[in-house]
């Protein structure tokens, strides 16, 4: 095989012939199901099918770009796929299909492409989902950075599931189903060119599962987020602020691994703020804490799933951190460049 | 002088503004007037004083000459201002009437330390106030602590709790009384109650005092309740109580402040000259940080100010304080009661945590706290010899500031001030009051209590606000918070505003010439996104021109380089292109430290922050020297330890060489030359104490290198050193005396802080400055 036939190159992405090999060579028997097979324009689905699941449609849509592609715990594929599964996993949402787009830069390993789109597929099954429709663009080189990958996703939330932020309210409990900042410090170590020797993975994974066993222990979840960019500080932050309540964390309480902690004391990093991708915060009664928690710790993205703080009245629409010695202190959402405030 | 009608009599009205509310003035002038048989009253307005008289006019300049040559002690006058008024008919003989209600400010007294005919009451068996611990007069006592709202009036205090008895009514209401007209008047049968209480509950013992001084000479934990809010204290001579007290604040390195029993022996321990004995006897009463004697004995533990020669010392200043005083005779650490980072308590509940915590007793009493204040920090300037404030507290805030010359009385702007040593400045009609200082704002209950204060003051001084000025750094709490009000914002660069509280601190007027302003800090805002700290900024109140700076670099992991003076160390010896990877034998400092991740994040700009800081650069010469390894406890550690260390170096030593280098925005100072030099003397094995004392020299040097070098191309006569920066007295002195050899004025600070406590009154002066200018 030719050095040119190893990568992607421009005509691949103008349709035509060198498109349709790509597309099958790649994509075709990655994603392979029924739906795909058709090679319409559009999947097609059965709403009578999907009616048995639910009452109601969710519909979400992300856009991925990663550096670097590849990282200890996952890729750009597997985070397109459980990303997005993950934003309808914590509407209640039971996942069913996910679209893809990629925008693949001129020159790109062709190996790589597959590696990726077969983890994208692997993910999909995984979690259930089929990817019933998908397209392709290539651009100059510099254009773009490697490949981007858009999915969007559509999932059916069970009768009787009503989550949102507004609900919150004080006397509630704050919860998370793991630890903070595992993909965000996976991410900086696997740049490897800062020379952090950790051994940290992404916590990349899908959460509908755990969602639905949450559910099922408790109707009375108030609402959910998963903790992504930004991380559970600007996550929760926003939470707060849709439901014009505070937030309380308990400083101590904040699951965080020790290789996370040792990466961020290096960085000068709060673990608060960097990124998850399997990780949600879920806000409800008091009461249903216990049953909750226990439902989680039955499933493997819930094994760290913790109690860390309460919803209050002090502060509204704010992030406060409690700390051992009784000091608070606000988590604000980040405003851009972060500029030590120290005189 | 008579009242014949050849000296016909008219009615005046007299309006004095100044210091001149809680300080006695009106018996003043009640005792002035009725001397000279004339007929009026006397006061207060929120403005001041008034008095309104029937007096010829000989009499009534008998009268003001007479009320301004016999002033009471803390009284004074600012202005007065005397109208006719004809048609007034005054009831016969001469009255003090309460308060009038008028728009507009007045002061607010500082808290006044108890004065000597009080302490001389306190110690008399048979007077009335025999060991009273509440004994005040119209010279003395609570005053900002306890007030509400103004005029200051008993009913806006929170000694409205305690209805006078008959005998204090008859003082209070007696002219020739010293205490006539004492709002804060109380005795054993109307005053408040004190008592002490342990874990266990209240502690029934006959006498308080010499109780509690039992249980501190046996190594007890206290807290304290005073006027402005509670202390901790313990024996200062007993290691082991200093260690549990630096246990229960979370305070492991930080100086904590010694009360002495009386002046005679502070002396043994530290050095005082006649200003050092003038302003620990003032009835200000501040902290005043002296000279330790170097073998004093009896010895002190070092661990009371592990990182300085200094040492912070009070004399008792209220009568509950005295009575420990008398009964310990001996040194008492006296530190702010409260947790680390949080504000000073100042109710009993509150003050009860402590007791879970560790203290062994608490010493409470039933008059409420309504405005917390912690002590007042000061020094004396090396140079001017006269008090400088670092810290505004108890005994001198409120700081009460005229505003200067060419500055016209706008609307109420309320400054926000800094995030750390944060205060407020408010202005008001008659000039701008600075509040004490509330702490560091990235604490919550911090950032509530200057929330509560920004009421507080407003109402205090009645006057709406109605603009607010903040910083410009986007993360500040305080900015955060004012956008979120609905009130106009204006916000002023850090180093702009320290340099425009510097003028105000020495009265420069509005329209003076522009001046050439040092402003040496830890790290502020810059207009280019960076932080800056080491700038040399031309300009006035208006505006400013950065001429030159620290050659910017990176702090490696953002505020944990702050936190971590070894991560600059990286930085500065990377930057000067020494391999601080292959030093890390010659920097014990670096032994151990993930020094090629920390390289890597600057090369590749991963939260690497750069910054122009005077403050860091110090940081990092400490860590060079091998301070702090493992990172610093408490804000300005490294300095003032290199600053320490550079005192203790006993030859003069030549300074280390740096260079200016011009560049098309400016003069950059290269400190590269400094790191190779402390590299090779770092291999030489040179002692560190004579290392401090050249760099402490060559910054100086370099610093007096660009003012002669930008006065070649710059008209100004003037140089201010500002920032926080200029705590360190080396530089101060060295810069001072450097700039007047160069025939150059040098202004420093006095009043108003250099470092960060000082911002809120630079931001009131440029907002208000611009505000001006725009108006015309
Ligand atoms: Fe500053
Ligand atoms: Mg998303
Ligand atoms: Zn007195
Ligand atoms: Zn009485």
């Amino acid at each position: 095989m030719s050095q040119s036939s190893s990568r992607v190159t421009l005509a691949q992405g103008e349709g035509g012939l060198a498109a349709r090999q790509l597309l099958e060579s790649v994509f075709l028997s990655a994603f392979d199901c029924p739906e795909l097979r058709q090679l319409e324009d559009q999947a097609r689905a059965s709403l009578a099918e999907l009616s048995l699941l639910g009452d109601r449609l969710a519909f979400t849509t992300d856009s991925y770009v990663v550096d670097p592609i590849e990282f200890p715990g996952g890729d750009i594929g597997t985070l397109a796929v459980n990303g997005t599964l993950n934003d309808l996993a914590v509407g209640g949402a039971i996942p069913r299909f996910l679209s893809c787009g990629f925008i693949l830069e001129e020159g790109l390993e062709l190996e790589l492409l597959r590696r990726i789109t077969r983890s994208m597929a692997q993910a999909a099954r995984a979690a259930g989902v089929a990817i019933v429709t998908g397209d392709t663009k290539v651009v100059p080189r510099g254009k773009a950075d490697k490949v981007f990958i858009n999915t969007s996703g559509i999932g059916i939330i069970p009768a009787g599931i009503q989550m949102a932020a507004r609900q919150c309210e004080p006397g509630d409990v704050i919860i998370v189903s793991g630890t903070l900042g595992d993909h965000g410090a996976a991410i900086m170590q696997a740049r490897g060119d800062l020379g952090l020797q950790v051994d940290i993975a992404s916590d990349c994974q899908p959460l509908h599962e755990l969602v639905q066993l949450m559910l099922t222990a408790s109707r009375d979840i108030h609402a959910m987020r998963d903790a992504t960019r930004g991380g559970l500080a600007t996550v929760l932050s926003e939470m707060a602020g849709t439901a014009g309540v505070g937030f309380q964390l308990d400083e101590d309480a904040l699951p965080i691994r020790a290789e996370v902690r040792g990466v961020c004391e290096i960085l000068g990093l709060d673990p608060a703020y960097l990124a998850n991708e399997g990780m949600l915060a879920a806000v409800l009664p008091e009461s249903e804490a216990d049953a909750v928690l226990a439902a989680m710790r039955r499933h493997p993205a819930g094994q760290d799933a913790c109690l860390i703080g309460r919803v209050v009245d002090q502060w509204p629409g704010k992030v406060q951190v409690k700390s051992r010695f009784g000091g608070r202190r606000l988590l604000e959402p980040l405003t851009g460049a972060q500029l030590p405030r120290i005189c | 002088m008579s009242n014949s009608p050849s000296h016909p009599q008219f009615v005046y009205r007299l309006r004095y503004s100044g210091n001149v509310q809680g300080v006695g003035f009106r018996p003043h002038i009640w005792r002035e007037a009725s001397k000279l048989g004339l007929s009026g009253e006397v006061y207060n307005t929120s403005e001041g004083v008034e008095v309104l008289l029937r007096a010829s006019a000989d009499q009534l300049d008998t009268l003001l000459e007479r009320v301004r040559s016999g002033l009471p002690d803390q009284a004074r006058i600012e202005e007065c201002d005397v109208e006719h008024r004809d048609q007034l008919v005054l009831p016969p003989g001469f009255h003090i009437q309460s308060s009038s209600e008028l728009g507009g400010a007045t002061r607010v007294s500082p808290d006044l330390a108890m004065c000597d005919h009080c302490r001389q009451e306190l110690s008399t068996p048979g007077d009335r106030r025999f060991r009273y611990p509440f004994i005040s007069c119209t010279h003395c006592g609570p005053r900002y602590s306890v007030v509400r709202a103004t005029p200051y009036d008993r009913e806006r205090t929170t000694f409205d709790a305690f209805p006078m008895c008959p005998a204090c009514r008859a003082e209070y209401e007696s002219p020739e009384n010293r205490r006539f007209h004492a709002q804060a008047i109380s005795c054993p049968d109307c005053g408040p109650r004190l008592w002490l209480e342990s874990a266990q509950g209240p502690v029934v013992t006959e006498d308080i005092f010499a109780h509690l001084s039992e249980r501190l000479a046996a190594g007890a934990l206290v807290a304290l309740k005073g006027w402005g809010g509670f202390h901790l204290c313990c024996d200062a001579r007993n290691a082991g109580s200093i260690d549990r007290l630096r246990q229960l604040k979370q305070r492991p390195a930080k100086p904590l402040a010694v009360m002495m029993p009386n002046l005679e022996i502070a002396e043994q321990y530290v050095r005082l000259t006649p200003a050092h004995q003038r302003t620990l006897g003032s009835s200000q009463a501040p902290i005043l940080l002296c000279e330790r004697k170097p073998c004093a004995a009896p010895e002190l533990p070092a661990s009371l100010a592990p990182d300085t020669d200094e040492l912070g010392c009070l004399l008792p200043y209220t009568p509950i304080h005295e009575l420990l005083m008398q009964a310990f005779a001996g040194p008492l650490v006296m530190t702010s009661g409260n947790l680390s980072g949080s504000p000073q308590c100042i109710d009993n509940r509150a003050a009860r945590d402590l007791l879970a915590l560790g203290a062994d007793y608490i010493l409470l009493h039933d008059l409420e706290i309504h405005n917390r204040v912690d002590d007042a920090v000061v020094r004396i300037h090396p140079v001017t010899d006269r008090v400088q404030v670092i810290r505004p507290g108890r005994g001198i805030a409120p700081v009460h500031l005229p505003s200067p010359e060419g500055f016209e009385a706008a609307g109420c702007l309320l400054g926000l001030g800094g995030d750390l040593k944060n205060t407020l400045c408010l202005s008001t009609s008659g000039g701008w009051a600075l509040s004490p200082q509330v702490g560091d704002l990235a604490e919550l209950d911090t950032l509530e209590a200057h929330q509560a204060l920004q009421q507080g003051l407003s109402q205090l001084y009645r006057q709406p606000v109605e603009q607010l000025v903040a910083d410009r750094h986007p993360a500040y709490h305080s900015v955060q918070q004012a956008q979120q009000q609905d009130l106009p914002l204006y916000q002023v660069q850090h180093h702009h505003a320290h340099l425009a509280a510097c003028l105000v601190d020495n009265h420069y007027p509005l329209d003076g010439p522009q001046v050439l302003a040092l402003c040496l800090d830890g790290t502020g805002y810059g207009d280019d996104e960076t932080l800056w700290g080491g700038e040399c900024l031309l300009g006035d109140y208006r505006s400013v021109k950065r001429l030159a700076w620290l050659t910017p670099f990176h702090l490696p992991g953002g505020a944990q380089a702050i936190r971590e003076p070894w991560r600059v160390l990286v930085s500065l010896l990377y930057q000067a292109g020494i391999d601080p990877a292959r030093q890390t034998e010659r920097f014990q400092a670096l032994a151990g430290k993930p020094v090629a991740p920390l390289l890597k994040m600057i090369q590749q700009g991963v939260n690497a922050p750069l910054t122009s800081s005077m403050g860091r650069l110090f940081d990092a010469v400490a860590a060079a020297l091998g301070c702090y390894p493992n990172g610093i406890s408490y804000e300005g550690q490294a300095a003032i330890k290199l600053e320490h260390l550079a005192r203790q170096c006993a030859e003069p030593v030549s300074g280390y060489s740096m260079r200016w280098s011009d560049g098309p925005e400016g003069l950059q100072l290269d400190t590269a030359p400094l790191w190779h030099a402390i590299n090779n003397d770092m291999a030489a094995g040179r002692c560190v104490q004579e290392m401090a004392a050249a760099f402490h020299t060559g910054i100086a040097e370099s610093l007096l290198t660009v003012i002669s070098r930008l006065r070649q191309r710059h008209a100004f006569s003037t140089v201010v050193l500002t920032g926080g920066s200029f705590q360190n007295r080396w530089l101060l002195a060295a810069l001072c005396e450097g700039i007047e050899r160069q025939g150059l004025t040098p202004l420093s600070h006095h009043l108003v802080p250099c470092n960060d406590a000082g911002l809120s009154v630079g931001q009131i002066a440029v907002a208000q400055a611009r505000l001006q200018s725009k108006g015309r």
